[in-house]
């Protein structure tokens, strides 16, 4: 700090001295994106020695030949060089130059120069502009080797993110989040506010992860948030409005005359008269109208930061409310934080906290029950309605009553099918979500030994979610026990602590720069509910419960609880070497002990070591002067998971069971003793390049992932001990692949620029070794030399124009009608082995213009949604326009059978039939914005000023038929509740 | 200088704190608190009680790391009920109707394979059920005084009961065929040991030596249960949810008349009925919904939101049936099947439920207890009537063709009004009519497809069976020589256990 000062100082006096011979420069320094100003910007005359420094507004004078070039850099921006003019106006964009830029690993922050590790900074403003209740979502296409994929569009649903491919197969394949240094659970991002990040980094290979040890296999996401600068405070105002919609339904169903067409041909399964067909035939409801809607998002940010040389301080609050496109599902948040940092002498110290409330109204998704409504605007049949316009009230039409169940039917249509809309109105299924993360770090520097300096960083996560889950008496679900109101609270809290040694100091050519760690981390978890019945007087809440005794045993509540913990104990060390600029080693070694691992196996080593070489450093490459940066990166290590498939407690456990009203115990895990992590040794060889002023730049890695000793439960026969399996850790899974990012400014003037950036990954997912080879579960198999998530299907052949008879493939390609599993071969995967994102971004002036286009390729899904409307079996309820198609007569050439089941022709689901190419192209995002220029804002006291509008999920490609192509997992099992297609309007101001 | 030190001491010993706050097993030691630690317990008599109740809850249902079994007395929807109502959607007693969702379709039709989920299912139950008890037997002796072996008695009795039964069970689905002294046919392992390791890969027995474990487990029980502290079955109580000495006798008499051990049968039939006289129509029907416990022997206790053996035939709530009676059994008429409307069977077992797809009668004995339709009834494994069905039968094929007779009368007249007893009843008309009752008495009980895998072997459905109007199904004929007589053992089994055998045409 005193150094700087120094430094600062130095740059004035040089002003000074050059004050007469130069123009006196006058400008101001923003934000390209939102046009905030920005502090701190070094603004240097190119090829000399003069320097200053922008003020809290963005602005700066300095005096310049006529003829010079200024240079402005900041941490957190790319460089831009401007040739001198007496007002000098500059935007800069986000993200750094690869020369100073610094990466975050949530224990050291270093110079990517130096260091090995392939890791990937997301430009934080692409988090923060788009309107996702949960930020992971916006990551898709931003990093290579990184897949994101939505599996819901409720709003606030968590994504899938995959670091470099499923490492493994029975375990979590879930990053590790780190906030400010410590663990957050990977799952209550609904309730945290993205706009207060200021940088996300993605950790990938051995050197980066290993320094996380046994939890650092499935890659690492590092997010800090913003800190305040030093200056006069600046309050800025961020709002977008606007709204989402249903995406195209490429499944298409039956209207009301081909459903009655059909029925009819079918044998006329309801008797419908003549008249009564006619008069269904014209309903055509669409059960789509009735269930969705166009959700409206409204978020807001209040932000303010500033403070002084020696306490700094950022705070914000911030509320979001996403309606859902489902009527009744939505996402409403709250959340506040302030980080404060302070330097003291000798001390530093901090302390961030966020504070955050949600409520989350869902609806099911997911399962294939009837009663879950979005199965039921599926299978409902089109000429039912949700309200019977012949008595105003729910449409009810399955009514059947008997003396001795008055209510039968009651909440169903007439096929028996629960009415949707009964099932979504009536019921109400939410949580409010508490959420408390704080972190505090202490730092002393030692003031006899330059360099030398100690840290200790704590903090807590807390989570807390309060569920409700209704059924009303009235729907089918509900009727049993006259409703059911099932509510419960859970906790987690999780503290982390790391306290280190460190030391960083040169010396003459040799950089030495390391640390001595240890950390505790440990997580409890408790959670306990109760689930009432009797909704007799009205109240949907728990005063509708009737307490039930002996006399009404059917209202007699459930209660339940349940809790566990873990911890993780380590100690280890990152040293840093470098020489002469050219040269680097990273070594990391960590040794940790978990308690979720056998007696026996308490602690294990994890290491792994990066070396750097900085090409142009080299004599001989003094004269490329075509290259701006070349770096080729080379690590190899280790790293586990302790994301166990079994839980917290390793050991053979008795579990609670009831029985006529006694309390029991049951053996309910089989435990073993030497249980232990599953392993990674990860190889990754990079390039970093830069070309022609760095126009072009780009980064090039390949990995080799290889994970050993996985969580493999071996099979084991019933008989012995009544269970199925016994955990263990066998086999080994290997992902490799190679990635790539590339950066390219097409045009860059003054006034305009083009620039086009993008990134691919290939990652190829293969089961090297298991205990038993070739493992099928219904439509997938795990299998040597195969991916995880594979295929395995008869192939469908189209139907006998003779009989009518589906046709099959045997293994041999002979056509076959007798459907035979042993017929199923391996097909393809639903982890596309090829993803990316491209993205361009076009600026004129005060308008920029940009826009994100993802793809997962190679991929394919069983398609079980389309599976439930193609069963002829279920023709009571809608069907699959598909069986318009239907084979009727010898010579149909048609690739849909007949539908009854005699002589052979029983309806097959585990065919080709129902596996479709899941690839899909989407474009992400389109953001069109413009930021008012100073000279108006400054009329208006407004510091900076932005206006924009964006959209997600504009447009997607794909041949998948379902909503939407975006899942992830082998099969679209059902109640699909598909991504938003969202338009926004956004305003950022700043005082 | 000097306060530079002192910082810099301050500051260590902040940091040096910070590093030592929490001790090693405080963070690496940790044991679940809500759950117990089978390392060290059961660790007394009372746990070990404790455990013999998680037995029976296995007969409902277990819990196991990776999924719930519902397949054994229970139910999920539209599956499970393995030894409940399973074998009557496997026989002719039960056709699948247009409102299934087709969930056992494949049970049903007789379409199972090694890889069949509801087949590894239906292995698997048993045999947690034996794990549970034979934990029991592991540890009782261990905890046994001259103070307490009234007790131990007790529990030790029930336990090695519960691991004949569930055995038994096993035997009935899993074995070829049923000949007692065959050792060539095989039957399934019995195991008497709790024992968790990879390398614990018991071998199939032939069905000599089954028979012969069997009987000693259920001989062994019958001496503990006949000397205990106090009743097994609360008197008070309209439920018997556990097995005591009767319900050794009735799993005797039903096993005997397999191993068609005739006078044994007799002996065992005897020994309960003695203890369990039939019940009079109204205790009949209060049977089902928990009002009278009248003759029942041995049932599995369901409470309310306990999912009961109903939901692979009927939902109750919502009056859906996915498998209707047989209407060679009972019709909406109440006059043209075996049962008719003067049986109190008629009344007990069945209601009349139409949809707007499916119409009949539902077999709603399990719909739930007093007036409930929450599927949480209980369910009757043994009751006096198929005492006297076994007797009937042993006395019929062991040349009491008379005394067989006055079984079979003696039971219909229990159930039927104004029933005249038959007369003059001998040879096959004899044994035509028990089978006939048997499929009466024991509809939506658990019987009819081992009772004609044990007989004729030969399922032919009856009118409904091809009606595409009325079934779905389309499987109408099973014939004797099938391997679907057998189910086959679980395809993880036979890769997990080279010892085990699968069965012929597997």
């Amino acid at each position: 700090m005193r150094r700087l000062k120094l430094l600062l100082s130095t740059g004035l006096l040089f002003c000074v001295q050059f004050l007469w011979a130069q123009v006196q420069v006058t400008g101001r320094v923003t934000d390209q994106k939102d046009g905030t100003p920005i502090a701190g910007v070094t603004v240097t005359l190119k090829n000399a020695q003069t320097s200053t420094i922008t003020n809290a507004e963005g602005s700066f004078s300095i005096s310049a030949p006529a003829n010079g070039t200024l240079v402005f850099s900041s941490v957190g921006y790319q460089s831009a060089e401007r040739p001198v003019s007496s007002v000098m106006n500059v935007a800069l964009t986000a993200g750094e130059t690869a020369m100073t830029e610094v990466v975050v690993t949530g224990y050291t922050n270093i110079q990517r120069r130096k260091f090995a590790a392939a890791i990937t900074s997301v430009n934080s403003t692409e988090i923060r502009k788009q309107p996702f209740g949960s930020f992971d979502q916006a990551l898709q296409g931003q990093a290579s080797g990184v897949s994101v994929v939505a599996n819901s569009g409720q709003p606030g649903a968590n994504a899938v993110v995959r670091i470099r491919g499923n490492g493994s197969i029975n375990g979590s394949n879930i990053p590790l989040y780190i906030m400010d240094g410590i663990e957050i659970s990977a799952a209550d991002f609904a309730t945290l506010n993205q706009g207060d990040f200021e940088r996300v980094e993605i950790l990938k290979d051995a050197v980066a992860t290993g320094m996380y040890g046994s939890r650092g296999a499935n890659g690492v996401i590092v997010i800090s948030t913003r800190k305040g600068r030093s200056g006069q405070i600046q309050l800025n105002y961020d709002a977008q409005v606007g709204f989402s919609d249903l995406p195209k339904d490429r499944l298409e169903l039956m209207n009301s005359s081909q459903k009655i067409d059909y029925e009819l041909r079918r044998g006329n399964p309801y008797g419908w008269s003549t008249a009564e067909a006619d008069s269904l035939r014209n309903v055509n409801f669409s059960w789509r109208d009735a269930l969705f809607q166009t959700g409206v998002t409204h978020q807001h940010q209040l932000s303010a930061s500033g403070g002084s040389q020696t306490s700094r301080f950022y705070a914000s609050l911030s509320y979001m409310n996403q309606e859902g496109i489902v009527k009744t599902t939505g996402l409403k948040r709250y959340t506040a934080r302030v980080n404060v940092d302070n330097t003291i002498k000798s001390w530093r110290f901090g302390l961030n906290v966020q504070g955050g409330f949600s409520k989350i109204s869902r609806t099911a998704e997911g399962e294939t029950y009837t009663n879950q409504p979005l199965n039921a605007i599926r299978w409902a049949n089109p000429y039912e309605r949700d309200i019977d316009p012949r008595t105003g009230t729910w449409q009810q039409t399955g009514f059947a009553p008997t003396p001795t169940s008055p209510r039968a039917g009651q909440g169903t249509l007439t096929s028996g099918q629960p009415n949707p809309a009964m099932e979504l109105f009536l019921n109400y299924n939410w949580t409010n979500q508490i959420k408390g993360i704080a972190t505090s770090y202490l730092e002393f520097h030692f003031p006899f030994l330059q360099g030398l300096y100690a840290r200790t960083n704590w903090g807590i996560d807390y989570g807390q979610n309060e569920l409700a889950e209704f059924s009303s008496p009235e729907v089918s679900t509900g009727i049993s026990r006259q409703g059911a109101l099932s509510r419960s609270m859970n906790r987690t809290f999780r503290y982390t602590g790391t306290t280190s040694l460190n030391y960083k100091q040169n010396f003459g050519d040799h950089e030495i720069e390391g640390g001595l760690f240890t950390e505790v981390v440990k997580s409890d978890y408790r959670t306990f509910g109760f689930t009432g019945y009797g909704f007799t007087n009205g109240f949907t809440n728990e005063t509708g419960i009737t307490a039930g005794s002996a006399t009404n045993s059917n209202y007699i509540p459930v209660v339940n609880g349940n809790g566990r913990q873990n911890s993780l104990l380590s100690y280890f060390t990152i040293l840093n070497y470098g020489y002469s600029g050219k040269y680097y080693v990273t070594l990391v070694g960590r040794r940790d002990g978990s308690s979720r691992f056998g007696v026996n196996r308490r602690f294990a080593n994890f290491g792994s070591v990066g070396v750097t070489w900085n090409v142009l450093q080299e004599n001989f490459m003094k004269n490329a002067t075509a290259f701006n940066e070349l770096r080729v990166r080379a690590s190899y290590g280790t790293n586990g998971n302790q994301l166990t498939p079994i839980g917290d407690y390793p050991i053979p456990i008795l579990g609670r069971a009831t029985y006529g009203g006694v309390t029991g115990w049951q053996p309910t895990q089989p435990g073993n003793l030497d249980y232990t992590w599953e392993t990674n040794k990860t190889a990754n060889l990079g390039l970093d390049f830069g070309f022609f002023g760095r126009r072009l730049t780009g980064t090039v890695d390949f990995y080799d992932r290889r994970t050993t000793n996985l969580f493999y439960s071996r099979p084991v026969d019933y008989a012995g001990s009544g269970f199925g399996e016994i955990p263990g850790n066998f086999g080994t899974l290997r992902n490799r692949g190679v990635e790539l990012m590339l950066r390219g400014d097409v045009f860059r003037s003054r006034d305009f620029s083009w620039s086009i950036q993008g990134n691919v990954t290939y990652n190829q997912n293969r089961v090297m070794d298991l205990p038993e080879d070739s493992i099928p579960t219904s439509t997938t198999i795990l299998a040597e030399g195969f991916p995880v998530n594979s295929l395995f299907l008869v192939r469908y052949a189209g139907v006998n124009p003779a009989t009518g008879n589906a046709q099959y493939y045997a293994r041999d390609g002979k056509i076959t009608e007798v459907f035979n599993t042993d017929d199923k071969i391996i097909l393809g995967t639903s982890d596309a082995p090829w993803y990316g994102g491209i993205s361009t971004t076009v600026n004129y002036k005060g308008f920029d213009l940009s826009a994100q286009v993802n793809f997962f390729l190679n991929r394919v899904m069983y398609n079980n949604d389309l599976n439930n409307v193609t069963n002829p079996g279920y023709y009571w309820d809608n069907l699959s326009v598909h069986l318009l198609n239907e084979w009727r007569q010898p010579g149909d050439i048609t690739n849909v059978p007949r539908p009854t089941s005699s002589g052979g022709n029983a309806y097959q689901d585990e065919t080709t039939r129902f596996m479709q190419d899941a690839s899909f192209w989407r474009l992400r995002n389109v953001t069109l914005g413009y930021n008012f220029p100073v000279s108006i804002l400054s009329r208006a006291k407004v510091r900076s000023a932005r206006i924009f509008v964006q959209g997600q999920n504009w447009w997607t490609a794909t041949k998948f038929e379902s909503f939407d192509p975006e899942m992830s997992g082998t099969s679209l099992v059902g109640a699909q509740y598909p991504a938003l297609i969202q338009t926004t309007v956004g305003l950022s101001i700043g005082f | 200088m000097f306060s530079k030190i002192k910082r810099s001491l301050i500051a260590l010993a902040v940091f040096g704190i910070a590093m030592q706050s929490c001790s090693k097993d405080e963070l690496l030691e940790l044991r679940p608190e809500f759950s117990l630690d089978a390392l060290e317990n059961p660790s007394s008599m009372d746990q070990v009680e404790q455990v013999l109740q998680g037995a029976y809850a296995r007969f409902r249902i277990t819990a196991l790391p990776d999924r719930t079994l519902t397949s054994y007395f229970s139910s999920g929807s539209g599956t499970g009920s393995g030894w409940a109502l399973m074998p009557d959607v496997m026989s002719d007693n039960l056709y699948e109707t247009n409102e299934t969702l087709a969930n056992s379709r494949v049970m049903a039709d007789w379409l199972y394979q090694p890889n069949t989920d509801q087949i590894e299912d239906m292995y698997a139950a048993p045999y947690t059920v034996i794990a549970a008890a034979n934990i029991v037997l592991r540890d009782v002796d261990k905890f046994t005084t001259a103070d307490n072996q009234k007790r131990a008695n007790r529990i030790k009795g029930q336990a090695l009961a519960i691991r004949a039964v569930a055995h038994f069970d096993l035997f009935r689905y899993f074995a070829p065929r049923y000949d007692r002294n065959s050792t060539s046919d095989l039957a399934v392992a019995y195991i008497k040991e709790f024992l968790v390791s990879t390398s614990n890969q018991p071998a199939r027995l032939n069905n000599k030596e089954f028979y012969d474990n069997l009987f000693a487990d259920l001989t062994a029980a019958q001496t503990l249960l006949a000397d205990v502290d106090a009743a097994i079955n609360p008197a008070s109580k309209p439920s018997r949810p556990y097995i005591d000495l009767a319900g050794v006798y009735a799993i005797q008499a039903r096993a005997y008349l397999y191993a068609q051990q005739w006078n044994e049968a007799i002996t065992a039939a005897t020994n309960a009925i003695n203890l369990r006289p039939l019940a009079s129509q109204s205790a009949f029907a209060g049977m089902y919904t928990e009002a009278n416990a009248g003759e029942i022997i041995w049932n599995i206790q369901f409470e309310s939101g306990q999912s009961g053996p109903t939901y692979l035939i009927y939902f109750p709530a919502q009056q859906r049936s996915y498998f209707r009676p047989a209407p060679e059994v009972a019709d909406a008429t109440g006059l043209v099947g075996l049962i008719k409307t003067n049986d109190v069977r008629y009344d007990t077992y069945f209601s009349e439920v139409n949809s707007n797809i499916s119409s009949g009668l539902a077999l709603d004995k399990y719909r739930g207890k007093g007036t409930q339709t929450d599927g949480a009834a209980n369910f009757i494994a043994f009751k006096t009537g198929e005492m006297y069905l076994i007797r009937a039968e042993a006395r019929a094929r062991s040349n009491q063709e008379g005394l067989a007779l006055q079984d079979l009368n003696a039971l219909r007249a229990a159930r039927i009004t104004g029933y005249v007893p038959a007369v003059g009843l001998s040879g096959d008309a004899l044994l035509t009519a028990i089978a006939q009752e048997r499929r009466k008495e024991l509809i939506g009980e658990g019987h009819r497809f081992f009772d004609l895998k044990r007989t004729t072997r030969t399922i032919q459905r009856g009118s409904t069976c091809g009606d595409v109007q009325v079934s779905p199904s389309g499987a109408c004929t099973l014939g004797p020589n099938a391997r679907e007589w057998a189910l086959p053992i679980p395809e993880v089994v036979i890769r997990a256990n080279p010892k085990t055998v699968q069965n012929p045409g597997y």
